[in-house]
């Protein structure tokens, strides 16, 4: 295709700069041209080769559109379902009984199947180097699916304009090798590590039931209440907030004080009470 | 058309056709655009057609669309009589056109508040009002140009080889009545 | 500019004091000529105001984590960006040149319906100052160019800036409309004698397509723009999935415009470039025929490729395959204009002027831009590159290697027509080389941005993913281009006070617009001129080879 393309745009541009150079008036010459009106051979010869070209190109396009849309649903698949929300995306592995967000793990040489939505706007998931993209409609299921190889870090990010913070919704993807990705589950499957010390038990009190309980689930698999991310593992991971920044204390600190500097105008509208901040904080730095 | 409307009238004549071509055209379009988005929205919907249990009552749309007809009827009487001079049955059949538009008017928005939909229902509401009001704004500036043209013939503007407003006028509430013809069949028949 | 003379038909007897006053002259007038000169100052402003918003995106896309604007005033500017160059630069610009072109050059004293021309203007200004009075009452629109729904609705666009997009897109879809019925019915109506639809020069051709598209596809919009003002006041659920509407009808019904739309937006260049290329060349356009044939052929095909904006929405196989082929055949017309232009080239005797220099690179952008639209309508790569910096490289070779370009070239070329003077070629070409340079350096490093995986629409991006440098290299190209701007309009204000000492026929051309006086008087000809081919003032000069001995021969 960029090889035909190139022949194309060669083609014209030679033939531009040729006529540039080769016919520009010279001084003096007031002959006029050869009054010329058209070539009705040649002109047929200009829109039949571009129509084969055209025709080869949609060849192509059917051959490839049918490989890609094949779905290959096979048993050891890994099947996920993606969330978009303004303005981070939910991962739920139906299989494995997870749910977790900005950060999604897989396996290395594995097949993800991915069924789309979104529960606002229009998103679309894009991890660029791991496939195309796909948008997620509201009220509509997409698929996609792509294959992993190497492990490695991956960026993504929501490619649909979706609103204030469409700059601030990222994935951050790790293909692990199948050990490593077996550990992040077993450890994601267990429930929400108990609070140890008063203060901890303070804070698991404000985040299981006080204000922060109408928007986030802890523990269930199946969040309850889908405004926020799911706070399970939340330690687990290294990112937050649409993956723009590093999950460690201090960031977790400014989004308790003040998470509308971080990130203005997203949906958390509101920062706990400044005495429960601590132990908030306390507990939430425990959910490993 | 008799032979002495002057050149300069019959470019004009000319003129005023291609204009009501292009804004017809433009029209279709509009209507064409809001018929696929009913229909889309309709085989979207699970379940759709649900027959809103008013819309299978087709007794007052039968009705309403005899009126809208035979109005349609009397404003091509009202174009054959001026053709041939009679400038009495011109105002006479504009009049009784615009009559049944306003009659039609009445009964479309009967019908509406009688269906009990509103538009904020689930979008079924929504695009039926959409249809009828868009058509019914039509059938409004349909009657605007007539009631113009029935001021006209009072003032005794039109006769035998001047009346191409008049021509033009009914050639819109004939499009008017098809687009009404399209979209009965597909509220309430399909 | 145009005398000052005011043309009898139009001077309403209670207007007349003020109708004579300078001012009172400008807005009460129903001439052709100033309607148009009125369109294009505004347009040319409204490019003005559009490119300073282009420049503060750049500025906050030089570097990573930059902080010149925040999330809110980005969106709002990205949206007024795309909205204001496509609905207030280049429609009317191309409005205004062909209004002032269109009768002149069928020989015609005035459009068809001169009130009306005047009510199109005037509603196209209302509309464009309501929707610049947004940023007056909190704020202005930020949902993109296209405003997705359900973004859009109430629940997710909590002010009036919505209402405000929709109402002005409106407005200003009357005035196109009614502007485009007139250029229709003008065209057919008020030809010179002799002047056949076969005869007539193509850039009349291609306004005219342009006008049917209009007329055709600003429906959907109106619908489109109905529908969401609809949910968005009286709680309709057009778009609204939760109860029944549905996410993906705007982007059927916008796009079925805005696919002509795109169309509309190049095909008066295109004309432009068809009426200049010739005369530069001192030759004939090559293939008359084949060229307006091709316009037509893309105005129709134009209508039955609109999803190929939307193949990342999910769309059955069939349909993506469907509209993957429509959009590859488009490109064979096109492809047939620009060989006709190079055929034109070919063998002729080239005048490097200021307007031909605009119309080469008007050609050679537009390819790179046009073959860009290829990839994209492969379906696979579409999936790849759609919603990212690779669309916004084909958006602006189009539109700006494209149309602003083919723009340019018409005014330098017609503005001694317009003003009885001719402009200044050193800066002329200074303009050009600035604007030809800095255009390739921000547009073309965003097709390898795209393949990078940058998205579009986002006003931040973090650091550490190979984008920083082509973003800063885009964003000196941006004020390169600025420097260009700077260039046309001081040459613009110097010729100004210079006396009009312009010829009638300064570029030796063609076509009957140069065959009265530089500026025309104000019915444009003492005589209808009588036409005997296609290019009547080519025959007056050359009687021993004129078109027509051909034709009868
Ligand atoms: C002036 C306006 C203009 C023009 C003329 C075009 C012309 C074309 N466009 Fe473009 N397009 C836009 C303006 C325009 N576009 C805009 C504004 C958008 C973005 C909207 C948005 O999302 O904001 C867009 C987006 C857009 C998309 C969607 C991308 C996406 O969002 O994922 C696609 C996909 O198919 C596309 C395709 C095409 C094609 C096939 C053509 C063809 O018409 C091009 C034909 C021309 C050539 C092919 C070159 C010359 C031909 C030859 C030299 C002959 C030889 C050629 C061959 C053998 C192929 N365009
Ligand atoms: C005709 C159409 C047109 C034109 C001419 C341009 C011109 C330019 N555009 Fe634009 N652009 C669009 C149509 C156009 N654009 C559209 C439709 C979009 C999509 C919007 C959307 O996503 O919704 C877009 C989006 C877009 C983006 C992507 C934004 C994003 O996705 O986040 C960018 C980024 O760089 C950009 C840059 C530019 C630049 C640098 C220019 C330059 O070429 C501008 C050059 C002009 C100037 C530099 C002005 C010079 C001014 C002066 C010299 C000042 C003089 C001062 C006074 C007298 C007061 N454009
Ligand atoms: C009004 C709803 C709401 C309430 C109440 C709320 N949150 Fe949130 N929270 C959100 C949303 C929405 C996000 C996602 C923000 C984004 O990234 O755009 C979020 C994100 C977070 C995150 C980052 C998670 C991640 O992985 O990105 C943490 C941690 C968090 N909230 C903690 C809390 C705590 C603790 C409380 C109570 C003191 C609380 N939230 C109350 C809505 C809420
Ligand atoms: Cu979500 Cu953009
Ligand atoms: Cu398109």
């Amino acid at each position: 295709l960029i090889y035909l393309s190139i022949l194309v745009f060669l083609f014209v541009e030679i033939w531009l700069v040729y006529n540039i150079v080769r016919f520009r008036s010279r001084p003096g010459d007031d002959s006029l041209p050869k009054q010329t009106y058209g070539n009705n051979k040649l002109e047929v010869v200009w829109t039949g080769i571009p129509v084969l070209l055209v025709a080869v190109l949609f060849g192509l396009t059917v051959s490839t559109v049918n490989a890609v849309s094949a779905p290959l649903p096979a048993q050891d698949d890994l099947n996920l379902h993606v969330i978009g929300h303004q303005w981070w995306w939910e991962f739920d592995y139906p299989d494995l009984g997870i749910i977790t967000a900005n950060e999604l793990h897989v396996p290395a040489n594995a097949t993800v199947q991915i069924t789309l939505n979104s529960v606002d706007v229009i998103h679309s998931f894009w991890i660029p180097q791991l496939s195309g993209k796909i948008d997620a409609v509201p009220g509509q299921t997409n698929h996609l699916w792509f294959r992993t190889e190497n492990t490695g870090v991956y960026h993504g990010q929501c490619a649909e304009f979706c609103g204030l913070n469409h700059a601030n919704m990222r994935i951050k993807v790790l293909v692990e090798s199948q050990s490593d990705f077996d550990a992040w589950v077993a450890n994601q499957q267990k429930p929400p590590a108990p609070p140890q010390t008063p203060m901890q038990r303070k804070g698991f009190e404000i985040v299981s039931q006080g204000i922060c309980h109408s928007c986030h689930t802890l523990g269930k698999s199946r969040a309850e209440k889908d405004i926020g991310p799911n706070l399970t593992h939340l330690m687990s991971r290294s990112v937050f907030a649409g993956a723009i920044y590093e999950l460690d204390e201090d960031n977790l600190h400014h989004w308790m004080i003040n998470n509308q500097e971080m990130k203005p105008g997203n949906d958390m509208s509101i920062n706990p009470k400044r005495e429960d901040i601590e132990p908030v904080l306390a507990y939430l730095t425990s959910l490993k | 058309m008799t032979s002495m409307a002057t050149p300069a009238h019959q470019k004009q004549t000319l003129a005023a056709k291609a204009t009501l071509g292009v804004v017809l055209a433009s029209e279709t379009a509009l209507f064409g655009t809001l018929v696929m988005s009913y229909l889309l929205l309709r085989t979207g919907q699970a379940g759709w057609p649900y027959m809103h249990p008013s819309i299978s009552r087709l007794a007052l749309p039968v009705l309403n669309t005899s009126v809208l007809l035979l109005s349609a009827a009397m404003s091509w009487q009202s174009d054959r009589a001026i053709q041939s001079g009679k400038a009495g049955q011109l105002k006479a059949g504009l009049a009784l056109a615009c009559l049944l538009g306003l009659l039609f008017i009445a009964g479309q928005t009967f019908e509406f508040t009688r269906s009990g939909m509103r538009p904020d229902d689930p979008a079924f509401g929504g695009v039926f009002f959409a249809l009828m009001g868009f058509h019914a704004l039509h059938v409004l500036a349909g009657m605007v140009v007539l009631g113009l043209n029935l001021l006209r013939a009072q003032l005794g503007d039109f006769d035998q080889d001047r009346h191409t407003a008049v021509d033009m006028g009914t050639w819109f509430w004939y499009y008017v009545t098809a687009v009404w013809l399209v979209l009965f069949a597909v509220l309430y028949l399909i | 500019m145009t005398t000052h003379a005011q043309s009898p038909a139009i001077s309403l007897p209670e207007a007349r004091g003020f109708a004579h006053t300078h001012l009172g002259s400008w807005i009460m007038t129903v001439d052709h000529k100033r309607i148009g000169i009125l369109y294009m100052i505004t347009a040319v402003t409204y490019f003005l105001v559009g490119g300073i918003f282009a420049l503060l995106m750049r500025l906050q896309l030089a570097q990573p984590n930059n902080h010149v604007l925040s999330n809110a005033n980005y969106n709002q500017i990205f949206t007024m960006h795309g909205t204001t160059m496509i609905f207030l630069v280049v429609m009317p610009l191309s409005a205004g040149l062909g209004n002032y072109l269109v009768p002149l050059m069928i020989g015609a004293r005035d459009m068809a319906y001169p009130k009306l021309n005047a009510l199109s203007y005037w509603l196209f200004l209302f509309g464009s100052l309501f929707l610049y009075s947004s940023f007056a009452f909190g704020g202005a629109p930020d949902s993109g160019w296209f405003s997705y729904a359900p973004l859009t609705e109430r629940a997710f666009s909590h002010n009036h800036s919505m209402d405000f997009w929709a109402l002005a897109i409106l407005i200003l879809g009357i005035s196109t409309t009614l502007g485009s019925i007139n250029f229709i019915v003008t065209t057919i109506q008020l030809r010179a004698p002799g002047m056949t639809f076969r005869r007539l020069p193509v850039f009349v051709w291609m306004i005219c397509i342009t006008a049917f598209l209009a007329v055709f596809s600003l429906p959907s919009l109106t619908t489109a723009s109905i529908l969401l003002l609809l949910d968005r006041t009286i709680k309709t659920h057009f778009f609204v999935v939760s109860e029944g509407g549905n996410a993906l009808l705007w982007q059927h019904l916008f796009w079925f415009f805005g696919h002509p739309e795109v169309y509309i937006l190049i095909l008066p260049a295109f004309g432009i470039v068809s009426e200049i290329v010739p005369v530069f060349s001192s030759k004939p356009l090559f293939g008359y025929t084949a060229v307006v044939l091709s316009g037509l052929a893309i105005g129709v095909l134009g209508f039955t490729v609109w999803a190929h904006h939307m193949f990342a929405t999910g769309m059955p196989t069939v349909a993506l395959l469907f509209f993957s082929a429509d959009s590859f055949m488009i490109g064979v017309p096109t492809g047939v204009k620009i060989f006709a232009w190079l055929g034109t080239m070919y063998g002729g005797k080239l005048r490097f002027k200021t307007p031909m220099l605009f119309a080469i690179g008007e050609i050679a952008l537009f390819t790179i831009g046009g073959l860009d639209g290829i990839h994209m309508a492969v379906v696979p790569v579409d999936w790849q590159v759609t919603d990212s910096y690779y669309v916004v490289s084909h958006i602006h070779y189009v539109l700006f290697g494209g149309a602003i370009f083919g723009l340019f070239a018409g005014l330098y070329y017609w503005f001694p027509k317009f003003s009885g003077r001719l402009m200044d070629e050193t800066l002329g070409k200074w303009q050009f080389w600035a604007m030809f340079i800095g255009m390739n350096m921000v547009f073309f490093p965003m097709h390898i941005l795209g393949v990078l995986g940058m998205p579009r629409r986002i006003y931040t991006y973090g650091a550490g993913l190979g984008w920083d440098i082509w973003n800063l290299i885009e964003t000196i190209g941006a004020f390169i281009i600025a420097v260009g701007i700077l260039i046309f309009l001081i040459n613009f204000f110097a010729t100004l006070r210079k006396p009009p000492t312009a010829a009638d026929d300064p570029w030796d051309a063609f076509t009957l617009e140069w065959k009265t006086s530089s500026p025309p008087p104000d019915h444009n000809f003492a005589q209808i001129p009588a036409v005997r081919g296609r290019r009547p003032l080519w025959d007056e000069k050359h009687p021993e080879l004129a078109d027509w001995k051909l034709e009868e021969a």
